[in-house]
């Protein structure tokens, strides 16, 4: 008799099938099951970067009295250059779902980040704290013990940068956002997906790239465009037909297999961004009003990009954007009142984009940076620190929740490294394990992607809801 | 892709390396240069010779303009100077006819002459016969 489906049913469901083996049968399903990533539907993962190292402190400010008070105590050789905005009175109060983990505590945004708060509050938005780098679970005595691994050169921008974009510092090959896309490309790759999965508006991102993920970059206003063309203004078709085949090395004969490699890049540059400039043309015109601030316009960009989602051909997707102009040892008070109200513009404008496109629940967006910052004051501003509180953006975010810690503002607790230097209380790793689930990685795939997952017992696993 | 150097090859530095070499073949970056070394010169910032600069940063083109009516003897110059000889007679073709399709006109001061030369080294400094380096 030859197994087939039906025969296999019927002799399934026979009384000879025991309790044992039908644990077998459900745990062998299982295994198959967590193969590969889930790669169904659409989803997207956007990367908001803040250059600089953003200061925490000063973003999500303790909010009762007492906690209050000793902060603007202990910033008060600058706070007054805020003209009221850093004023208890101003500040914007968050009523966290959780707010029993936090007894006697209170938490509140700068007036700048009306727009955050409102997507906190309406459960669209988390705010993730003391969240960087770490090797792994590191307390103040096994920091000051120098008895425990932890990421080389903190405090440093660059390699900063780099650990919290690949887990190494300066010098790595592969980000986690490449790594994601690396184990969605093996379920899925082949046509446009492998040139359009990963999306950069800003550079040529470690964070993007894996062992087959490479980011594709995009400008404002589209692909990256050759300037001879501009200025030719169509005035010469010959010259023109004869220039875009050279570029495009269509024409290449070459047998040096370098060559070839080169030549076969050239066209395929060439032809990703004519495919993006056509795909372009059927982007979706939003009513959502971005602002004209250069994160606004990355983010619409992001936006426009989603919309064609269908004919480039992806079903995941991770982008990256970011600014800068975080690192702010002096004028804190001037210079970051300004960032806040440009991240919140961009990223609640780039929200309800999603929303206007109906694909709210597909896209999750969360910030990052180099670092936080030191609570002790510079003289009008801040140095550099290390864990840091940041935002998670999304119709699947389990929204209005505060998750990991907001150690107090004040000097010598557990978690402080000196100076009110935030010692992370969740890991880069802890923090991006849910989100690669969530893009549709097995658990595998994801420690995969995270070297150091492994030496912590858990992750945020309550920070998405599916 | 078979080498690691490759990575940074992509849809964005292709165009981008283009651009950047169109910059300085047609002079457009060293203006741009002469100009801030100018406003550092008038705010007393530097003493800097504008010449000096010039002289080191623009490339002196004077043997090939010479050559600009003649777009084969033109490229078989550049390639000569940038290949060593050795650029494919199939990329050779493709810049002779590039060239060529740049109409010279004697009488208006050597902009047709300076756009064929221009045209002819960013055109060999971007095939892959240049960009690998053997």
């Amino acid at each position: 008799m030859t197994m087939n489906r039906r025969t296999f049913l019927k002799s399934s469901t026979g009384a000879a099938l025991s309790a044992a083996s039908l644990g077998s049968v459900t745990a062998t399903l299982g295994n198959f099951e967590a193969l590969a990533a889930d790669t169904s539907g659409y989803k997207a993962l956007v990367c908001v970067f803040l250059l600089g190292g953003m200061d925490n402190h000063d973003t999500v400010l303790p909010y009762d009295q007492a906690s209050y008070d000793r902060y603007a105590q202990i910033r008060s050789g600058f706070i007054g250059a805020y003209g009221g905005s850093r004023d208890r009175a101003n500040l914007l109060a968050l009523s966290p779902d959780n707010a029993s983990n936090f007894p006697g505590r209170e938490f509140a945004l700068p007036p700048q980040m009306a727009g955050l708060h409102a997507l906190f509050q309406q459960g669209n938005a988390a705010i993730v704290g003391n969240v960087g780098p770490l090797i792994q679970p590191t307390s103040r005595t096994l920091f000051e013990q120098e008895s425990v691994a932890l990421p080389p050169r903190l405090f440093s921008h660059n390699d900063q940068q780099s650990t919290w974009q690949s887990s190494s510092p300066e010098g790595a090959q592969f980000g986690w956002g490449g790594r994601f896309a690396d184990a969605i490309l093996a379920q899925s790759s082949g046509g446009l997906a492998d040139t359009f999965t990963n999306i950069t508006g800003l550079g040529n991102e470690l964070f993007l790239t894996g062992q087959q993920a490479s980011p594709y970059q995009i400008s404002l206003s589209g692909a990256a465009t050759v300037e001879v063309f501009e200025a030719l203004e169509g005035r010469n078709q010959t010259l023109e037909t004869v220039l875009a085949q050279h570029f495009r090395a269509a024409n290449f004969m070459g047998t040096n297999l370098l060559e070839r490699d080169m030549a076969a890049k050239a066209q395929a540059a060439f032809d990703a961004n004519a495919l993006f400039n056509q795909a372009s043309m059927g982007a979706a015109t939003l009513q959502t009003e971005f602002p004209q601030s250069f994160l606004g316009q990355q983010l619409a960009a992001v936006a426009r990009t989603l919309s064609v989602r269908d004919s480039l051909q992806v079903n995941r997707q991770v982008f990256f954007v970011g600014i800068g102009g975080f690192d702010t040892h002096d004028a804190q008070a001037n210079a970051l009142t300004g960032l806040h109200s440009q991240v919140d513009g961009a990223i609640t404008a780039f929200f309800n984009a999603t929303q206007e496109l109906g694909i709210a629940n597909d896209v999750t967006l969360f910030t990052a940076s180099d670092f936080g910052r030191a609570l002790a004051e510079n003289g009008d501003g801040t140095d550099h620190g290390w864990g840091a509180h940041h935002f998670v953006v999304g119709g699947d975010v389990q929204g209005r929740q505060i998750l990991g810690d907001i150690p107090i503002a004040d000097f010598g607790h557990d978690q402080d490294a000196g100076n009110g230097r935030l010692i992370p209380t969740t890991s880069v790793e802890q923090f991006a394990a849910p989100m690669g689930r969530w893009l549709g990685l097995t658990q595998s795939e994801v420690t995969t992607a995270l070297p150091n997952i492994v030496n912590f017992s858990s992750d945020l696993n309550t920070l998405m809801t599916a | 892709m078979t080498v690691p150097e490759l990575q940074i090859v992509n849809a964005a530095t292709t165009p981008g390396y283009i651009n950047f070499m169109t910059a300085f073949i047609f002079g457009g970056a060293q203006n741009d240069a002469v100009a801030e070394l100018q406003e550092l010169r008038d705010e007393g910032d530097t003493n800097v010779s504008i010449e000096g600069a010039e002289s080191s940063f623009r490339p002196n083109y004077d043997f090939e303009f010479d050559l600009a009516t003649d777009a084969d003897a033109l490229v078989d110059r550049v390639a000569a100077v940038m290949t060593y000889v050795t650029l494919s007679e199939d990329s050779r073709t493709g810049i002779v006819d590039a060239i060529n399709a740049i109409p010279y006109d004697p009488s208006d001061g050597g902009i047709s002459a300076a756009n064929r030369v221009h045209l002819a080294i960013l055109m060999v400094m971007t095939t892959p016969d240049y960009l690998v380096q053997r």
